[in-house]
Formats: C-alpha cells, sequence, structure tokens
C-alpha cells in the first residue's frame, strides 16, 4: 500500500493525511467543488475533485470516488468516518475493482448495520443485550413487550443510527403513536421501516470500548471511553477512560467486546459501544460501529498508540502494532467538539468565514481540526468543525487544562459551542462524573438558560 | 482578447493531458466547462441570477470559447455574492417587489428545498394560497433542515429559487401576494 484515496472531509482528512504520510505512504483526497482550498486540499499530495457541494453528488457518489482511486492508481480507499464509511456497497465495490478497503468487509458492515441482527450475534456470544424483541411486524407484537416487561421503552429503527427512527415511549396510550412514526421515520431515513423494541434504561451512561482487530485472527481492545454528554443523541465530550467504572465491570465489559469482535472477524478499527445502568451497576450491548470514530484521539493520548496508523497496517496485511498485554492506558484525556452551533440559540447552525482562528498549544493539548483564519465553513456539511483534546496525569488535572485550552481557542466571525462547554465543565455534575446521557437535554439547558 | 485566447487553448491543452474527465473554470467574468471521454458536462452554480443560455459554453478543441455575461461582484467570492444578491435581485424579482409582495428570505446560507423529502408534492405552487407560518419551503444548513413559513396570509406570486439550488442569508426565495 503506498498511495491512500481518503473519500471524507474536514478534520478527519486531515486526521488521515497525517497518518499517511507518517508511514511514508502518499494521501490522495477527494473533494466537492466547494472544499478545493480546504486545509485537507492543501496537505494532500493530490485532489480529485467528485462532483458539486451536495454530498449526495460528491461525497457519497460511489461511482465518481472509485473511478478516482482507479484512474490515479491508488492501491487503497479510507472512508474516514459518516459518508460511505458504513455502506456495504461501497466497502463491496472498493473490492471489485481490485482495490483495499480500510475497513471491514462488506458482510461485517451489513451484519452491524442491522441492529436486530447485530444484537443476535451480541447475544450469541453471551454479551448481555438489554430485554428486547426482534424485529416487529406490528403493534400487538410491541403491546405484547410492554405486558411482559413494563414502560418505559425504546422503539428503534433497525437499520437505525443517529436517533432517527427511535421514540422513547413511557405512556401505554402513546404506543400506536410512536410505533407509526418510528416505522415511518425509518423508512425515510434508511429505506427500511423495520423498527424493534428495548427495555428504556432509565440513568443510562454511554461507555464503549475500542478495538484493533488483525487479518491474521487478533483482536484486542484498548480501553473504554465514555461519552455520556450529549444532546439529542449527539456526542459533544468525550474522555478515557470512564469516571466511574468499577474495575471488575470495566474487565467484564472489554472481553465481551472482545469476544463479540472475534467472533465476526473483526479486521481494522472498531467500536463496541454498550449503555452503562446506573442503578445496576451493569451495561448492555448497544451496537458496534464498524469504522474509526470521531472521539478516537482520546484513546490515542491515553494509550499512545496511532488508531489511523494501525488501521492503515492492518489493511495492508500486517500484524497488530502491538499485543493485548502490552496495551497501557495512562492518565486521562478529555474531547470537546467544537461545532460552528450558537448554543445559546437552540444550536442554530453557524456557518460562514472563519475571520480569525487560533489554536490553543501546550503539552498534552491536542487540535484536531481543517480550520484556518479566513477559512469559509460552507454549509453543505456537518457543523463540527474541530476537536479539541487535553492529556494530564488524572481527570481533575484534565478538566483543569481543558478550561485553559477552551479559554485559548480563538474562533472569531462564527458561533461555536466553546461556551457550552466552558459552562458545563464548571458544573458540580460534570466535576464529580455524575452525567447520564439525558443530562445535558434534561438538567444542564434548562439550568443554563435560565 | 487574442492573450485571452491563448490563456484557453493553454488550458485546453492542460485538460486534454490530464485524468478529468470534466472541468469548470471561472476568471474575471468568463466561465468555461469542459468534458471529455464521456464525463457529463459540469454544471455551474449560479450564485447570482444570471441568463442561463450563456452560462455554459461547450468547447471542442476546434471551437472558440465565448465569454460568457460578467457577474460582478459574484466571481468565487461569497461576501460579494451577499451583496450583489442584495442589491439585485432577480430581474422579475426587483419588478414585482414593486407591486407590495412580500418578500420570503433565507435566514441561513444552506440548500433550498420546496417538499418534505424527494418524490413528494411541493410545499407550495405559485398561484396557491398560503396562511401566515404555513411552510412554504426548506433550507438545508449542515444537516438540519429548517421549515420556512410564510410571513402573510397571501398568495404565492414567485417562486425565486429551482429546487435543491444553494442560496445565501437574506436571499428571497419566494414572493407572497398579500390578501
Amino acid at each position: 500500500m503506498k498511495r491512500i484515496l481518503i473519500a471524507n472531509r474536514g478534520e478527519i482528512a486531515v486526521r488521515i493525511i497525517r497518518a499517511c504520510h507518517q508511514l511514508g505512504m502518499e494521501a490522495y483526497l477527494v473533494v466537492s467543488s466547494a472544499d478545493r482550498d480546504t486545509l485537507g486540499a492543501q496537505l494532500a499530495d493530490r485532489t480529485i475533485c467528485v462532483g458539486p457541494p451536495p454530498s449526495a453528488a460528491s461525497y457519497l457518489n460511489i461511482d465518481a470516488i472509485v473511478a478516482a482511486a482507479q484512474r490515479t492508481g491508488c492501491d487503497a480507499v479510507h472512508p474516514g468516518y459518516g459518508f460511505l464509511a458504513e455502506r456495504s456497497a461501497f466497502s463491496r465495490r472498493v473490492n471489485e475493482a481490485g482495490l483495499i478497503f480500510v475497513g471491514p468487509g462488506p458482510d461485517i458492515i451489513d451484519l452491524m448495520g442491522d441492529k436486530v441482527r447485530a444484537r443476535e450475534s451480541a447475544e450469541a456470544v453471551g454479551v448481555p443485550v438489554p430485554p428486547g424483541t426482534g424485529r416487529v411486524e406490528n403493534l400487538a407484537a410491541v403491546e405484547d413487550f410492554c405486558d411482559r416487561y413494563g414502560l418505559p421503552i425504546l422503539i428503534k429503527a433497525s437499520a437505525g443510527g443517529g436517533g432517527r427512527g427511535m421514540r422513547l415511549v413511557r405512556d401505554r396510550i402513546k404506543i400506536a403513536e410512536s410505533f407509526t412514526s418510528a416505522s415511518a421515520e425509518a423508512e425515510a431515513a434508511f429505506g427500511d421501516a423495520g423498527v424493534f423494541v428495548e427495555r428504556y434504561i432509565e440513568r443510562a451512561r454511554h461507555i464503549e470500548v475500542q478495538i484493533l482487530g488483525d487479518s491474521h485472527g487478533n483482536v484486542i481492545h484498548l480501553g473504554e471511553r465514555e461519552c455520556s454528554v450529549q444532546r439529542r443523541y449527539q456526542k459533544l465530550i468525550e474522555e478515557a477512560p470512564s469516571a466511574i467504572l468499577a474495575p471488575e465491570v470495566r474487565k467484564r465489559m472489554t472481553e465481551a467486546a472482545v469476544k463479540l469482535a472475534a467472533h465476526v472477524n473483526y479486521l481494522g478499527a472498531g467500536t463496541v459501544e454498550f449503555i452503562y445502568d446506573d442503578d445496576a451497576g451493569d451495561f448492555y450491548f448497544l451496537e458496534m460501529n464498524t469504522r474509526i470514530q470521531v472521539e478516537h484521539p482520546v484513546t490515542e493520548m491515553v494509550t499512545g498508540i496511532d488508531l489511523v496508523a494501525a488501521q492503515l497496517e492492518v489493511a495492508a496485511g500486517k500484524l497488530l502494532p502491538i499485543r493485548q498485554s502490552e496495551v497501557k492506558s495512562v492518565g486521562h484525556a478529555i474531547e470537546c467538539r467544537i461545532n460552528a452551533e450558537d448554543p445559546l440559540n437552540n444550536f442554530r447552525p453557524s456557518p460562514g468565514v472563519i475571520i480569525c482562528w487560533q489554536a490553543p498549544n501546550g503539552e498534552g493539548v491536542r487540535v484536531d481540526s481543517h480550520c484556518y483564519s479566513g477559512y469559509r465553513i460552507p454549509p453543505y456539511y456537518d457543523s463540527m468543525i474541530g476537536k479539541l483534546i487535553v492529556w494530564d496525569e488524572d481527570r481533575i488535572a484534565a478538566i483543569r487544562k481543558m478550561e485553559v485550552a477552551l479559554g485559548n481557542l480563538k474562533a472569531e466571525g462564527i458561533e461555536t459551542t466553546i461556551p457550552f462547554h466552558r459552562a458545563v465543565l464548571e458544573t458540580q455534575d460534570f466535576r464529580s462524573g455524575r452525567v447520564r446521557t439525558r443530562w445535558v437535554e434534561e438538567d444542564f439547558l434548562p439550568s443554563w438558560k435560565a | 482578447m487574442a492573450d485571452r485566447t491563448k490563456e484557453i487553448m493553454e488550458v485546453l491543452r492542460l485538460f486534454e493531458e490530464s485524468d478529468f474527465t470534466t472541468m469548470q473554470l471561472e476568471l474575471d467574468g468568463m466561465q468555461l466547462a469542459l468534458s471529455k471521454d464521456g464525463g457529463s458536462l459540469p454544471q455551474f452554480q449560479r450564485v447570482q441570477h444570471m441568463p442561463p443560455a450563456s452560462a455554459q459554453v461547450p468547447v471542442t478543441a476546434s471551437s472558440r470559447a465565448q465569454p460568457a455575461t460578467p457577474a460582478k461582484g459574484v466571481n468565487g467570492n461569497g461576501a460579494g455574492a451577499v451583496q450583489a444578491l442584495a442589491v439585485s435581485p432577480t430581474k422579475t424579482a426587483s419588478k414585482v417587489a414593486g407591486e407590495g409582495l412580500i418578500a420570503v428570505k433565507s435566514p441561513t446560507p444552506g440548500t433550498f428545498y420546496r417538499a418534505p423529502s424527494p418524490g413528494e408534492p411541493p410545499f407550495i405552487e405559485v398561484g396557491g394560497k398560503v396562511s401566515k407560518n404555513d411552510t412554504v419551503c426548506l433550507i438545508e444548513c449542515m444537516k438540519l433542515f429548517n421549515t420556512i413559513g410564510a410571513e402573510c396570509d397571501g398568495t404565492i406570486a414567485s417562486i425565486e429559487v429551482e429546487n435543491a439550488q444553494p442560496v445565501e442569508l437574506g436571499q428571497v426565495l419566494v414572493y407572497i401576494r398579500p390578501s
């Protein structure tokens, strides 16, 4: 593998280019016509325009991207996250074109993309899943489940993700309406109206385990990340390790993740996500993401392992760079996602020109971003403009370092989520680790705005 | 003009030698669209409303490119584009605006959609009646869909943007004749 085509944009394109260059590989980048002057385009060895600004015509244009890879003599395609990263059709087409897809094969993507089958795979190897159903075909099946397990329940899209096609039902008379609307939303978003039901966990945290697998049958974990600071199912702050996980639970959780990944012969970097029940002190399988995650840097900061470089090496057929017994997690890392959104106005998108961009620096401070002074953020793509990551010896020191770093991060000309992060870091709830996935919406925002 | 012709010939030569099958170029008021080997002719993003007829100039090795209508202040400069739009909206728009029509403007840059999802009927048609706050269109900005409501009760006088086209902040989307 000497030349990689990166089928993505923004900060992750910059991140992958850096890993390619680190390994002595050439990095070619696809761009839409709106992205010709991005930082990624400046750093890449070559850019190939694959279409107009709307992502359906460019970053989701499988024909154009595969053709670009072939025409420019690339050996492999790195999909990043989002866009085509979890489309099995893309992975298949890349393979059929005789190129390497940096990630698992289409069958694994399909298996984990189908939330019902993924749940069944977890159950098959003894990974705990919350009480739930397979695909439900009618309202009666949902009501049966409620009779047996009670409310509240979550109705979820089988093909789902990102909260779409998902409904929380607390009230019996809302079951029918929620079932219909979840189904319709799933059909609209994923072209598959299939839904299933799970018991809703009232006081839930989101904790996930980073996995790496190679093509020689080795699978290791790199510990967990806690991502409970979320709004509308979108993560905003992530950390490694979790502030509250007991060593015994951590051991069981990471072992469960490895067992599931090994069961499906996982190749590359992946993440097994769990719901942690604060009341029971126990965890359940949520889903597996078959790609690099946005929040991978916190794991890199505590383990010292370059996850994107590892992805490229195992894709090339090499052995994992490290054994499980050699993986050590040291200190504490926190990541804040910096979005071009106005947190004081209901997180309204705020595209436009960044007149002045000034990133903080210093030991243990990392900024993954594609921004620079004068960069015009286009309105066509998502609002994340960068990630601020800090590392320190323990959680308290890391929080302090993040506060200083947020104070030194300037993004003038647009609104950003920086004020939101500064306010969250000040709260007693966050500092003491008493944060659950609905905390931002139910507790923090109402009191912050007041 | 001789210099310009020379430049264009140089561009053609580079394009011919490249791996690209399509290309578009905007320079000093000139727009050039090229395709070869079955590549589909690129469509220009019309930041400002301009006569479409001369916007694309298919070029073969022997033909000469004609400069398209000059587009003042909109050459890839976003700030300029907003300004230009604020000063001179479309011809029809400025004409009808004088007749007491109410403009619905985009609150954000983004992409304009006439229907809730592809395949569904559009929210409004010209001549249709709307009540205040009825949805007239969607603007997608950073993957979020904003519903845009009618400013007043009335009849749709014109729809100023084609479906799925980019719009700028403050650009007029729809004119309503108040009732």
